[in-house]
């Protein structure tokens, strides 16, 4: 007599477990890079499950009360997300590009969709009047994104060199080897960057 | 601003920064002579480059991920909130700022209440900045003014220190002004005790460096009206901004305070003294007092704003007095413009400190008012309010109020139950069921586009909870819309992320895109709601013909089918909606899988998962509970688990009427009949009738021997929707148990009809199978098979092949048993019944014609784990269960085990609140007689057989089986 059915089919209620399937995150990159739409679809549950398991290791670790550097953790969830040392890119430059700009295109959607802050056609809701929170403040990810388009009018260059830094993660050294510069080119459009960014996000007074 | 500018801007930019700090003045006059407008910006980008601090330099995934790190600490509460802290008992969580984390909190030793203020993980990571805040704060602590926070002291727990603090009640000044105009007078009132306090800091030596807006807070203190209290006290160094020591805190160090509120030598890095709050207090002045202040007020300011400190109010003392000529001399109830909204907009985590907002709490209910449709576009008349309440079901901590409560309440009220709900309405329908809160929807017209609105109210104050508004400018893009309003309003009302995150699914792609789908759906589910089915489906047609993706809609046209008891159709729907699941919310989601299981697969385990995970996802869904305890644990014989399930939903929802009959049938199952009974008044209290309750009162009046209780419901029964036929089919079961067959036969007859005629064939043929299984057990064989085949003709639905295939495999026509086993295996490989029990039963009872009994054991073993489960037959018709104990019973009489035999027909008649008036019943009394004789018990023999002949008395005089009795019972007391 046949056994009882087995329930391991059972998994769409349930979000998709974390290693059921090996994604092709390079595959899905060179698609999205193509123009391929539903690559994204493809890669953004792939995004936030890094971020939420990187969120949740924060949390045990501020919860024992281990204030190790978590530097490390970081690099981790990059590396998981966008390896690239193990990627045959034939241009390692236009694979940093992308996915500089797939992270800040779902971070930013993320944050739009979750963080409850402007979305198309809503109206402006500032949470608050200022407070001093600088890392809570540099999470304004819809913000920096709108103060990031403006800044490409002004310096396209400089806007790249955020994207590829804050977004994709890059060192100054990589981020010089994507655009093709000095790394004291770099360092110079990312301080001009960050104090015009700061300004344009946090506004002048009067 | 022009690219060729920016570059020119940045040149300088640099240049001054390698200035040394006393240089860059000079620097900065000398090279920008001759162009204001330039010197400005630079000093501008100057000022924001101090500020930045290490803005941007943690990459993006980990900003990210701190933000939801401490959300999660914040909002679920589970962080601190219920634990004792040295002394003190945590209450609850005010707040969080860069600072860390803010709890009320009482002072178990002394009795007040207070608020901590823990430090944050980042800072703690620092030694240096863990000795600073002691440092500091206890400099603070020493400031003693009515118009400063007060610092209790300084404590330590394990490796975090934090502060106890005055507990303060009100909003910070940057939500006052934000909400609304003050009066002059009670503006320059804040001002003057704002002034006084920095004057008594000043002279102890002490240095705000952070004045602005949300440090000033406003408390509303009972009595003696408002009060201006400045908040963390020499906290603004903590924060790695280059004081006088002119070295950041940390390596990692945030960044404190606005640039917008820094004093020039505060941002250019310059040592800093007491006149910087002076500066940064002129700010605030002139925020709090907009752009229509009067002369007088905007001299005041531009003295504290001097770049120059020198040429500033020099003491706190100088401003306080000016602020009180200007006062005595202003007239109370002229009022300042607020000031104009302000800007940076801050990110989640945003700085919560103390604020006032009422939220829900996981035991509210709230009811949903009519949407509000102004634009005269039709098609938003009640598919916004239906978006809504698709919405609001998503969030596990918001609960609806159900249709049917609210319909129940209207009539209380006096008014139909499907009377508009005006926001009045919903008001008294909110207050009259308990709940919290009303949530009113309204749509605009705005030029070319629509103003979208929600708002939240509670009920009983009557004061607003939430507003949320959104402006959209095209029709395609409002149901976007409302899902983000909706998700604001959730996390208002006081929503955890976590929750928020995992369960709102956009309302466009948990229903459809399409506006004209959503209305027709809609409009399906009115007409379903009263009663109206068929007009229903009509609806749903439509909604899915324009949008064939639709899965609520398929969802909702299986159910409909399934209440017009075409199974089939209703199948049909199930599976095109599991097709579509992806296109459904959450919560509708765990509706289309168990719906999926139960309907389609029949796979109950699976169903139960689905359940499980259902309920506690959202465990005030008393659909949920419902299903768990329906069908889903029945069938499986969990009986225990149903009792708690259906407890469960008429606890969330005491009208909601299939958790009463879920709740009897089981205490039914379990013999616990008088719990039955007390479940039954309790849905008659409630004034709830159905079809399933009637039967379920008519068989507990069986089980009582209540005759009269059983004739009362025969007479109810032609009231109750769908509850003649089912009744007349309970009474034939009735009569048949006791050998009536011909009266039995003209009531099923009746039953056959009356479903027939409401073109529900497959009911119809699973009332008829009930014949030829009570004539197959009393040995007609020709009758079983002939009323069998008939049955078969009107439908082939599992249960009608289940029971046709035993009456033939009791008949002896095993061929034809053995060929419905096979295509119900086939058809059904999922289905936990057909695979456990049905095939089973039937392919044993083939071994016995075959003349293989010891086969029949051997297959019958598949059944044991579910012995006790009911069968969906048995669910739906009344009949038709315990057939593999019957057949196991009867192959061990054929292998000569009388005394097994006994046992298997035992079981059955232990169990009078699963057997009910089966037929199937009476024949087991006559083959545990027969076994008895065979394990030689003659004396149990023969008081079963008395018993089988009593049941018997009236019965028809030519049934087989009788003779065989009677002739058995004569042979047994010549012996005796």
């Amino acid at each position: 007599m046949r056994k009882l059915s087995s329930t391991n089919d059972y998994n769409f209620v349930v979000k998709v477990q974390d290693e059921t399937k090996r994604e092709d995150v390079s595959g899905l990159l060179k698609a999205w890079s193509r123009g391929d739409q539903h690559a994204l679809q493809d890669l953004t549950p792939i995004v936030y499950r890094e971020l939420h398991r990187l969120a949740a290791r924060y949390l045990r670790r501020e919860r024992s009360g281990n204030s190790l550097r978590t530097t490390e953790l970081v690099n981790e969830a990059y590396i998981r997300l966008v390896d690239y040392k193990r990627m045959q890119w034939q241009n390692r430059a236009h694979f940093f590009a992308v996915s500089a700009q797939l992270m800040r295109r779902i971070l930013v959607e993320h944050a739009r969709r979750h963080n409850l802050k402007r979305g198309a056609g809503m109206k402006h809701v500032p949470l608050d009047d200022g407070s001093s929170i600088g890392g809570a403040r540099d999470a304004d990810f819809v913000a920096l994104d709108d103060a990031l388009n403006a800044l490409t009018h002004l310096d396209e260059r400089k806007a790249k060199v955020v994207e590829l830094r804050f977004f994709g993660g890059l060192s100054v050294a990589e981020t010089a080897e994507v655009l093709n510069v000095s790394t004291v080119t770099i360092l110079r459009d990312w301080s001009t960057a960050k104090a015009w960014l700061y300004r344009e996000i946090n506004g002048p007074a009067n | 601003m022009e690219s060729e500018r920016f570059r020119q801007i940045e040149e300088l930019l640099h240049a001054a920064l390698h200035q040394s700090p006393e240089k860059r003045e000079a620097f900065l006059a000398d090279s920008c002579s001759g162009d204001p407008e330039l010197e400005r910006e630079v000093r501008l980008l100057l000022e924001s480059h101090h500020a930045a601090g290490d803005f941007l330099e943690s990459p993006a995934l980990e900003v990210a991920a701190r933000v939801i790190a401490s959300q999660e600490i914040g909002e679920n509460g589970e962080s601190l909130v219920g634990s004792i802290v040295s002394h003190y008992r945590v209450i609850s969580r005010l707040g969080a700022g860069g600072m860390g984390v803010i709890y009320k909190a009482v002072d178990e030793q002394l009795g007040r209440t207070v608020a901590l203020k823990f430090i944050s993980e980042q800072l703690v990571r620092d030694i240096e900045g863990v000795d600073r805040f002691r440092r500091e704060a206890r400099a603070a602590s020493s400031l003693n003014h009515p118009n400063i926070c007060t610092v209790y002291s300084i404590e330590e727990d394990g490796p975090r220190p934090f502060m106890v603090m005055e507990y303060l009640e009100g909003a910070t000044l940057g939500q006052r002004i934000k909400e609304e105009a003050l009066p002059t007078h009670v503006l320059l009132g804040f001002a003057i005790e704002i002034a006084d306090a920095l004057d008594t800091a000043h002279r102890a030596g002490i240095v705000h460096r952070d004045i602005k807006p949300g440090n000033i807070f406003i408390v509303s203190a009972g009595g003696t009206g408002t009060r201006a209290k400045i908040l963390d006290f020499g906290l603004a160094r903590l924060g790695g901004q280059e004081g006088r020591e002119g070295e950041p805190l940390t390596n990692s160090g945030m960044t404190v305070g606005t640039a917008g509120y820094m004093s020039p030598e505060q941002a250019l890095g310059k040592p800093v003294d007491h006149r910087t709050d002076i500066y940064s207090f002129g700010l605030v002045l002139k925020e709090m007092t907009g752009e229509h202040r009067d002369a007088r007020v905007a001299r005041i300011i531009s003295k504290c704003l001097d770049h120059d400190p020198e040429r500033r109010y020099q003491h706190a003392s100088n401003l306080r007095a000016d602020l009180e000529k200007l006062k005595s001399g202003t007239r109370s109830g002229t009022r300042l413009a607020a000031a104009g909204v302000i800007v940076a907009a801050l990110a989640i985590g945003s700085y919560l400190y103390f604020r006032p907002t009422m939220k829900l709490n996981a035991k509210d209910t709230i009811i949903l008012a009519d949407f509000r449709n102004t634009t005269g576009d039709a098609v938003f008349d009640e598919t916004l309010r239906q978006g809504l309440a698709v919405q609001l079901a998503e969030s596990p901590f918001l609960s609806l109020v159900s249709e049917g409560r609210i319909q129940k309440t209207l009539t209380v009220m006096g008014r139909r139950a499907d009377a508009l709900m005006s926001p009045e309405v919903a008001r008294e329908v909110c207050e009259r069921t308990g709940s919290a809160a009303v949530v009113e929807g309204s749509i605009a017209p705005l030029g070319n586009q629509y103003v979208l609105g929600l708002r939240a109210i509670g009920c009983q104050s009557g004061s607003l909870l939430d507003q949320e508004q959104a402006q959209v400018s095209r029709k395609e893009e409002v149901l976007h819309s409302l899902t983000q309003l909706v998700t604001n309003l959730r996390k208002a009302m006081g929503e955890s992320s976590a929750t928020l995150e995992a369960h709102s699914t956009l309302l466009e792609e948990a229903t459809t895109p399409s506006l004209e789908a959503m209305k027709a759906y809609t409009a399906a589910r009115k007409t379903a709601a009263s009663g109206n089915e068929r007009a229903a489906l009509v609806f749903i047609k439509r909604a899915l013909q324009i949008d064939p993706g639709f899965a609520m809609a398929y969802a909702l046209q299986g159910r409909l089918y399934g209440d017009l008891g075409e199974l089939g159709l209703s199948a049909e729907s199930v599976r095109k909606a599991y097709e579509f699941r992806d296109r459904a919310s959450t919560r509708e989601k765990f509706y289309i899988a168990h719906a999926y299981d139960r309907q389609v697969t029949g796979n109950l385990e699976r169903a139960a998962q689905t359940c499980e995970l259902w309920t506690s996802t959202y465990p005030r869904d008393a659909e949920a509970h419902t299903l768990y305890s329906a069908f889903t644990t029945k069938g499986t014989g969990n009986y225990l688990k149903s009792i708690e399930e259906a407890k469960e939903a008429i606890k969330v929802d005491p009208d909601f009427p299939p958790g009463y009959w879920n709740l009897a049938y089981s205490d039914m199952f379990v013999d616990h009949l008088e719990d039955a009974k007390a479940v039954l008044r309790a849905a008659a209290q409630r004034g709830i009738e159905t079809s399933d309750l009637l039967i379920v009162r008519y068989f507990a009046a069986f089980l009582s021997g209540d005759r009269a209780g059983m004739q009362r419901e025969v007479e109810t029964a032609k009231s109750v929707p769908d509850g003649e036929d089912w009744i007349s089919q309970s009474e034939a079961l009735v009569r048949a148990r006791s050998g009536r067959f011909q009266e039995a036969s003209t009531l099923l007859q009746h039953a056959v009809d009356l479903a027939q005629r409401a073109g529900q064939q497959e009911r119809a043929a699973l009332y008829q199978a009930s014949e030829a299984m009570w004539q197959a057990y009393a040995g007609n064989a020709q009758a079983a098979k002939q009323i069998g085949l008939a049955a078969l003709d009107r439908s082939r639905g599992r249960d009608v092949e289940y029971v046709v295939g035993v009456a033939l495999g009791l008949a002896g026509d095993w061929k034809r048993a053995q060929a419905l086993a096979d295509d119900l295996e086939k058809r059904l490989n999922e289905d936990t019944q057909v695979q456990v029990i049905y095939v089973p039963a039937i392919r044993a009872l083939v071994e016995l014609d075959r003349g293989e009994p010891a086969h029949s054991i051997e297959i019958l073993k598949a059944s044991k784990p579910y012995e006790l489960a009911i069968t969906f037959t048995q669910f739906r018709a009344s009949y038709g269960g315990f057939v593999p104990t019957y057949v196991r019973g009867e192959a061990y009489r054929r292998m000569g085990k009388g005394s097994e035999a006994a046992k298997e027909f035992k079981t059955i008649l232990d169990h009078p609140g699963l057997i009910w008036a089966d037929p199937q019943g009476a024949v087991a009394r006559l083959q545990l007689a027969r076994t008895l004789v065979q394990a030689k018990d003659m004396k149990k023999a023969k008081s079963a057989y008395d018993d089988f002949l009593t049941l018997w008395q009236g019965a028809d005089a030519d049934i087989p089986i009788l003779r065989q009795a009677k002739a058995e019972y004569e042979e047994l007391t010549s012996r005796l």
